[in-house]
């Protein structure tokens, strides 16, 4: 499985999705993940389409990692998919927000502040 | 193709949806009861739920598609609860058809959830658009992410190039 270059920043979905499910103790499927990361982002919103390509690539990343639960009766039968972040995820998250905070600080620099 | 679910907890019945109880005559509270009491009897058979949910469909003539039966065993405090779920229309799961089996059943799984609180808030029209809307954000997503992988491949040749 591929990991993440270091220098591969994560987008603001991918970090969203991330923070949600860490916020979920590290194990949530899609619908709360994406309500969690839905009421983060708030004002701006997170588009379903785009919740499970991210979270697939970031699992093809080994950012993330799925199991599968049991068959649900009450979803005839059907199972869930749970996401947990790995020891590389959170790496790459605290990647991003140093990034983020560089970039903030040569702003302010620039600016003068 | 509902079926009957015998739930211990009443939690569920009081979050979501309404209850049947409220809406039903004097009559159908009775036969209601009647069936009820047969089913409790004689454990929740695929036959007697049949029968319970074609008698909630009779008395809900509004009620459009299948329809999931949850009912409470009454209990000495409590009456006799029952309440109809309603389910995600089944055309949506023909659309879904286009996306890969993983992420059919987890979208699948999450309109399940969101659905009966959507016809709730907004009402059974709104919730079926709500519905559409996000399978066709699934289907659009899924379409992007195709062309986002061929662009990555693309990509690739051309460097190694």
């Amino acid at each position: 499985m591929a990991t993440k270059q270091p220098n591969d920043v994560l987008t603001m979905v991918e970090w969203l999705l991330l923070a949600s499910i860490l916020k979920n103790d590290n194990d949530a499927y899609g619908a709360v993940i994406y309500e969690t990361a839905t009421e983060l982002a708030t004002p701006t919103k997170v588009a379903y389409g785009t919740l499970y390509p991210t979270l697939e690539r970031l699992e093809r990343k080994g950012l993330l990692k799925s199991r599968t639960s049991e068959p649900i009766k009450e979803r005839g039968g059907r199972s869930r998919r749970y996401f947990a972040v790995t020891a590389n995820g959170q790496k790459a998250m605290q990647q991003a927000e140093d990034f983020a905070q560089r970039v903030a600080r040569s702003r302010k620099f620039a600016w003068g502040l | 193709v509902g079926f009957i679910n015998m739930e211990k907890s009443q939690t569920l019945l009081k979050k979501n949806g309404q209850d049947m109880a409220d809406a039903m005559s004097p009559a159908q509270r009775a036969e209601a009861k009647k069936l009820w009491d047969a089913i409790s009897s004689e454990g929740l058979t695929e036959e007697n739920a049949l029968l319970y949910q074609r008698f909630c469909s009779k008395t809900y003539g509004m009620v459009v598609g299948p329809v999931v039966v949850t009912a409470t065993k009454p209990t000495p405090r409590e009456p006799i609860t029952f309440r109809i779920q309603k389910k995600v229309p089944q055309a949506t799961e023909f659309v879904l058809f286009m996306l890969p089996r993983e992420r059919r059943e987890d979208v699948f799984s999450d309109l399940n959830d969101w659905y009966p609180s959507w016809c709730e808030k907004f009402g059974t029209r709104r919730a079926k658009f709500l519905c559409w809307w996000h399978v066709g954000c699934c289907v659009g997503g899924a379409f992007v992410d195709v062309v986002g992988r061929v662009g990555e491949i693309i990509d690739r040749v051309v460097a190694a190039k």
